[in-house]
């Protein structure tokens, strides 16, 4: 059990720093948004469900399991509405191909 | 759900209409969850937590009840027969397991992608029309979308959905379709399923 938490722990500690890279390497707006949204979710998924199963099978996990579930609703609608205000509020998306092709 | 009440978050009461013995009659459920979750969440059994509980559990269900009694702009406006209720939910949870390795696939693309020394992207945004019977099947795509590898969803405009794709991968994957099919096909093949 200790051996599962420990690994997920890390795992998720990677996906979030590989998050944060991402922040700081992508080019733009819309490409940080992928960062944002996929590694996030999925490091902070992994680390709370390894706290939970370092916990075992108490209150304070189900608690840790609810979290998880509540940030992966909440982390693709957040990444949708600002995809979807900064489309609204005009702004233009970094490409590497020919506008309008 | 915008469209629907102007003002959801006004405290004012409801307007008086006849429904609204219905109205409060429909939030007796959503009360009957809310306190359950407090149960759930706090440890505490004595009469004056409890109480709290109860009391938070019945404001918010009563404040909430105007949401809760209407079924929200899910259904469709044109054939009107889909509410949360005939959803096809045992085909729902089929498609949960797969959604959820698709999102363990996306972070292990984005994090390859965002690691490698050359940074190997090209974004682009893409269109792709996917007719779809009503909201929550929209809803539905658009999200998958977005927890997907490599592509997010920025806006929904009728049937066609904007579409962010990381990498060149990511758009033609998009356009094969193959998810706004296995979406249509969770929806609109619902109307045999039990619960109708």
């Amino acid at each position: 059990m200790n051996v599962l938490a420990t690994v997920m722990l890390v795992v998720g500690f990677g996906f979030i720093l590989a998050g944060v890279i991402g922040i700081l390497r992508l080019p733009d707006f819309y490409c940080r948004l992928h960062a944002m949204g996929k590694c996030d979710t999925l490091g902070v998924a992994l680390m709370l469900g390894g706290l939970a199963v370092l916990e075992g099978f108490t209150l304070t996990s189900v608690k840790l399991l609810l979290v998880v579930v509540f940030i992966s609703l909440a982390n693709p609608t957040a990444t949708h509405a600002l995809g979807r205000a900064a489309v609204r509020a005009g702004l233009r998306p970094w490409t590497t191909t020919e506008p309008g092709s | 759900m915008p469209n629907s009440a102007p003002d959801p978050i006004a405290d004012a009461p409801p307007p008086p209409t006849d429904s609204v013995g219905r109205r409060l009659l429909a939030a007796v459920p959503f009360g009957v969850v809310l306190f359950g979750t407090w149960l759930v969440l706090s440890p505490k059994r004595d009469l004056f937590h409890l109480g709290l509980g109860a009391a938070t559990a019945a404001a918010v269900a009563l404040l909430t009840a105007r949401l809760v009694a209407q079924p929200p702009s899910l259904s469709a406006p044109h054939t009107g027969h889909t509410s949360l209720r005939q959803m096809p939910w045992l085909r729902f949870v089929g498609y949960l397991p797969w959604l959820a390795w698709q999102v363990v696939v996306a972070g292990l693309e984005v994090t390859y992608t965002v690691l490698h020394p050359r940074l190997p992207i090209s974004p682009r945004i893409v269109r792709i029309t996917a007719p779809l019977p009503h909201t929550l099947a929209k809803l539905t795509l658009a999200n998958s979308i977005t927890l997907t590898p490599g592509t997010v969803t920025l806006d929904v405009e009728g049937d066609t959905f904007l579409v962010h794709a990381l990498t060149e991968d990511g758009s033609r994957d998009l356009q094969g379709g193959a998810m706004s099919d296995r979406v249509s096909s969770l929806f609109t093949a619902g109307d045999d399923s039990p619960g109708t």
